[in-house]
């Protein structure tokens, strides 16, 4: 997976509401029609980093089964630095496509 | 990422770890819901994950500090492996903290005494004016005219304030106090310009310079504190000086000194009437304005200046100096040349724990292979043995702080005076500069100690470490090369101490052994003050009726008259050199104005040329008799009779007309100091009287006191003593300074052979024990013991005898910085240089001797059996 396109992921994910850890990495899995497969595990270091941004904020919550889970929901900074990234993604995607694909233009 | 996350990493650790366990078991309840097994669920819901820890390995990574991290590791490594081994540790950080410890000491000294500013408001803007020689301008005059002091306040372009001072004031001092000078006269408004106020009570009020209104005095911090117990109430109190009465005013705030290098215990005010012409001229620049465009605007208005004498005129010129230093260049150097000295005991003490760390790091090689092994870096390798280093450094440096006081008690308690009083106040507080530079020598120790062992262990032989058979191989030659190195900087700074300790031993035992030069036996002298108002002829008619009424009297062998007598106070010294010689190869000089039958009273031989006779008046030109040892100085091989000098307090060449015997006098003087004498009808000021008596001299004395007074009802004697009295006192005084600077060298001295021969004795210890199987081979292939003990001391002498030839050089270049401390021996005295290299080399031989004779006891069965 590029590089820091995992946080991107996550920001996006967090946009319907709250989620913990497991919800997030199999939303993740899913919607990208099982394509981004990645170790679950390797969902939880970015996590800990965007929290350590103050993008994200985590508190202890029940899950769906009543199991313990701590939650992630996205804050002000962590929407305005999401609408940032899709856009600086979106150009990016546009600037690649143009490059392996100028015949289409 | 912030210092908070790196102070609750496991705080998170264990929330992440929570977090993840959460993870599993909600996938598990899924999986079971999948209609997996709870075994199977399980498994899955790992794999899934993958690997937790990492995970939480990556995550506590991310809120870490590496660098402090792996300096913590270190650190709690380094405590645990130097526990490990206590005789090493013990041993590194006592050498070190002695290292540290003395340079400390040392260094607290020299700082209150040379590096502490002079506690004045910009001192450096502070300049002292004198006329100085036009063609020779070191020499300075040491008088001023009243008048000039107002022609230089009239220089407002170039000087903010101008004073007067004048720093010796005649005082009734008692025996025992030569050279100290209790109080100073200082214009009332000096306070002021150097910006002091009192501690307590007022400084003077500008009226006070006007006699009949001078008799207040401000006191010292230290007098208060003596004499009055630092109470309060001293102000309104009396204290009596030169047998005037003065009313203490002010104490001056702790530490103050003026002029700079002196605290004399009071200060009185400055009149013009009764300082003549000897006094001192200080002054303060007009801001922004530096000392040398200073000195080049006084070179253009000096016409407008009086001057003291219109005759000098045309060869004296105004010469501005900075009053910044406390010491007189010869002090400085030799108070600085101890911080030198005390430093190679420093440098000593670092290559002995460099070799000690050299050795240990040797026999460290299977540990070092393994970790390197097992992912260390070289870098990390090197990171980790440099904190062992300053683990051991820093502990020295905690220990040497301890040491360094009690230390610096010990220098206080056998500081010469002079410098003892500048160090007064000082010699318990370690202050900031103090504790910047513990710092500062701490870190270099670590590193030098340090480094060379360090680079040594990270990048030794990897596979060798985990052989079996390391043992065989013994010291590498490598290692056996930086052992050599150190040992060589061993013996070398310790040689160099060694030749300066030994330099000064020879000329301390010079000065106290030297004898008089002349028959002390009976032989008196009777000091007399004459109220300075009585001018010249008076006084030269007094001194002459006293001394033939005194020859009448019955028990008096002989008297006579002069200004200046050996072991007394009342020469001045300066300095003299040939005519037609450059002043480079000036000399100290002690100059003493003697009557014609002083030679003969005191018993000092003429060998040559004549003694002073009628015809050296007053306006006869200027003769000197000088004493043998310099005229052979001066004009080796030559005849001194005729021969003209220049001497430094008189403006003219004087002839030499006689040559005496060397008495003994300064211990400051160099070998070929020079004693010139004057006719005394050419200084007929101030002066003793000198009797040689038979018999009971009280009765003597007491007629003398008597004549004194019918001769002139104001004079006074100050002081009477034997001459063999006056040496004792003086051999006591003038002899501390060097006693001082030789114990100091004496115990840098000590200190240093003692490192530098238990360096030998490890490095070579260590070295006989690795080479056991060697020498148990040798052995059995029937080397004798004197095979094997050469085998040993050889080792050893390759290190000494470089170490020796670097330190001869080095000391003859370095031992002269000690010339100012040495009495009649210069600083390359062959006969001490070899003495102490021979001290030096049986030292080595000794410390060497144990471990060659561990080698001769070896067992050859034994030691083959080990491998």
């Amino acid at each position: 997976m590029l590089q820091g396109t995992l946080d991107l992921l996550v920001l996006q994910t967090l946009v319907m509401g709250p989620a913990h850890g497991h919800t997030i990495a199999h939303a993740i899995e899913h919607r990208s029609e099982n394509v981004l497969q990645v170790e679950h595990g390797s969902l939880y270091p970015a996590l800990h980093r965007l929290e350590d941004r103050r993008w994200i904020a985590s508190f202890w919550g029940t899950s769906e089964n009543n199991r313990k889970a701590r939650y992630y929901r996205l804050t002000p900074a962590g929407r305005k630095q999401l609408t940032e990234q899709i856009g600086r993604w979106d150009q990016l995607v546009r600037a690649i496509s143009r490059i392996i694909r100028p015949a289409t233009e | 990422m912030g210092w908070s996350r790196f102070f609750r990493r496991r705080f998170w650790d264990d929330e992440r770890a929570r977090e993840i366990q959460s993870y599993i078991e909600i996938e598990t309840d899924e999986n079971i819901a999948r209609g997996m097994s709870p075994e199977e669920a399980r498994c899955a819901a790992h794999k899934k994950f993958g690997n937790g820890t990492y995970v939480r390995e990556e995550i506590y990574r991310m809120n870490t500090i590496r660098f402090i991290e792996s300096l913590w590791q270190d650190l709690r490594y380094a405590f645990r492996s130097l526990c490990r081994n206590p005789g090493f540790a013990a041993t590194a950080i006592v050498t070190l903290a002695l290292g540290i410890g003395a340079n400390t000491a040392v260094f607290s000294v020299v700082d209150a005494i040379i590096f502490r500013p002079l506690p004045y408001r910009n001192p450096g803007q502070l300049v002292s004016i004198q006329w100085v020689a036009r063609n020779s301008p070191q020499f300075p005059y040491f008088l001023h005219s009243l008048e000039e002091i107002e022609d230089w306040r009239a220089q407002k372009q170039i000087f903010a304030a101008v004073e007067p001072y004048s720093s010796m004031h005649d005082v009734n001092s008692p025996k025992g106090k030569v050279g100290l000078f209790p109080t100073v006269s200082i214009s009332t408004a000096i306070p002021e310009m150097l910006g002091v106020r009192p501690r307590l009570g007022r400084s003077f009020l500008p009226e006070e310079g006007q006699p009949g209104r001078d008799q207040v005095a401000l006191i010292s911090d230290g007098y208060w504190a003596r004499e009055f117990g630092s109470d309060p109430a001293v102000l309104g109190k009396t204290v009596t000086l030169d047998n005037r009465v003065y009313t203490v005013v002010g104490v001056m705030p702790r530490g103050f000194e003026f002029p700079p290098g002196l605290r004399p215990d009071a200060w009185v005010p400055w009149t013009k009437e009764s300082n003549g012409s000897m006094f001192f001229i200080l002054a303060r620049l007009r801001p922004g304005l530096g000392i040398d465009q200073a000195q080049r605007e006084t070179a253009l208005v000096s016409d407008r200046i009086h001057c003291f004498d219109q005759e000098l005129r045309e060869k004296a010129i105004p010469a501005l100096s900075s009053i910044g230093r406390r010491l007189d260049p010869q002090a400085r150097t030799a108070l600085l040349a101890m911080l030198g000295a005390v430093g190679f005991v420093f440098l000593i003490a670092c290559a002995n724990v460099a070799n000690l760390m050299l050795s240990r790091g040797a026999t460290r090689q299977r540990e070092i292979a393994i970790r390197a092994a097992i992912g260390a870096s070289q870098g990390r390798l090197l990171r980790h043995f440099l904190t062992e280093s300053l683990v051991l450094s820093v502990a020295g440096g905690v220990a040497a702080l301890f040491l360094a006081s009690w230390m610096t008690h010990l220098i206080f308690a056998i500081l010469p005076m002079g410098l003892q009083h500048l160090f007064m106040g000082y010699e318990s507080a370690l202050n900031g500069r103090v504790f910047v530079f513990v710092g500062i020598i701490t870190v270099l120790a670590c590193l030098l100690s340090g480094l060379t062992p360090a680079f040594r262990a990270a990048r030794g032989n990897r596979i060798l470490g985990l052989t079996e058979t390391s043992r065989l191989t013994g010291t590498t030659r490598a290692l056996r090369r930086f052992h050599i190195a150190f040992q060589s900087l061993q013996v070398g700074l310790a040689l160099v101490l060694l030749i300066g300790a030994g330099l000064m031993a020879n000329s301390f035992a010079r000065l106290i052994l030297t004898k008089s030069g002349f028959d002390t036996k009976n032989l008196w002298l009777v000091e007399i003050s004459l109220p300075s108002r009585d001018k010249a002829p008076q006084a030269f008619s007094f001194y002459d009726q006293l001394k033939a009424l005194v020859k009448t009297f019955p028990g008096v062998q002989s008297a006579t008259i002069s200004r200046g007598t050996p072991a007394a106070r009342g020469y001045a010294s300066f300095r003299l050199f040939p005519e037609g010689a450059s002043d480079a190869e000036a000399v100290t000089g002690l100059e003493f104005f003697v009557a014609q039958d002083y030679f003969a009273t005191l018993g000092i031989p003429i060998v040559g040329g004549r003694n002073f006779g009628l015809e050296d008046g007053p306006s006869s030109p200027p003769v000197a008799i000088i004493d043998s040892r310099c005229a052979a100085s001066f004009w080796p091989g030559q005849s001194a009779i005729g021969r003209r000098l220049h001497s430094g307090s008189s403006s003219s060449l004087v002839t030499v007309v006689g040559i005496a015997a060397p008495v003994k006098t300064g211990a400051f003087a160099q070998p070929n100091n020079c004693q010139l004498y004057k006719p005394f009808s050419r200084a007929p000021f101030y002066a003793s009287l000198v009797i040689r008596m038979a018999g009971n001299p009280a009765p003597v004395l007491a007629q003398v006191r008597a004549t004194v007074a019918a001769l002139n009802p104001k004079a006074e004697i100050t002081d009477t003593a034997t001459f063999d009295e006056l040496y004792a006192a003086w051999d006591a005084h003038i002899a501390n300074t060097p006693r001082f600077y030789l114990i100091l060298m004496l115990i840098f001295a000590g200190v240093a052979l003692a490192t530098a021969a238990v360096g030998i004795y490890g490095v070579l210890s260590y070295s006989v024990a690795q080479r056991t199987p060697e020498i148990g081979v040798r052995m059995a292939l029937g080397a004798t013991t004197r095979d094997i003990r050469w085998l040993v001391v050889h080792a050893v002498l390759v290190p000494v005898c470089a170490g020796i030839i670097a330190g001869v050089i080095a000391s003859l270049w370095l031992t002269k910085l000690l010339r100012s401390l040495l009495y009649q021996i210069t600083p390359h005295d062959p006969l001490t240089i070899v003495a102490v290299v021979a001290f030096l080399l049986f030292a080595s031989l000794a410390a060497a001797y144990l471990p060659s004779r561990r080698a001769t006891r070896i067992d050859p069965m034994t030691a083959l059996r080990v491998e």
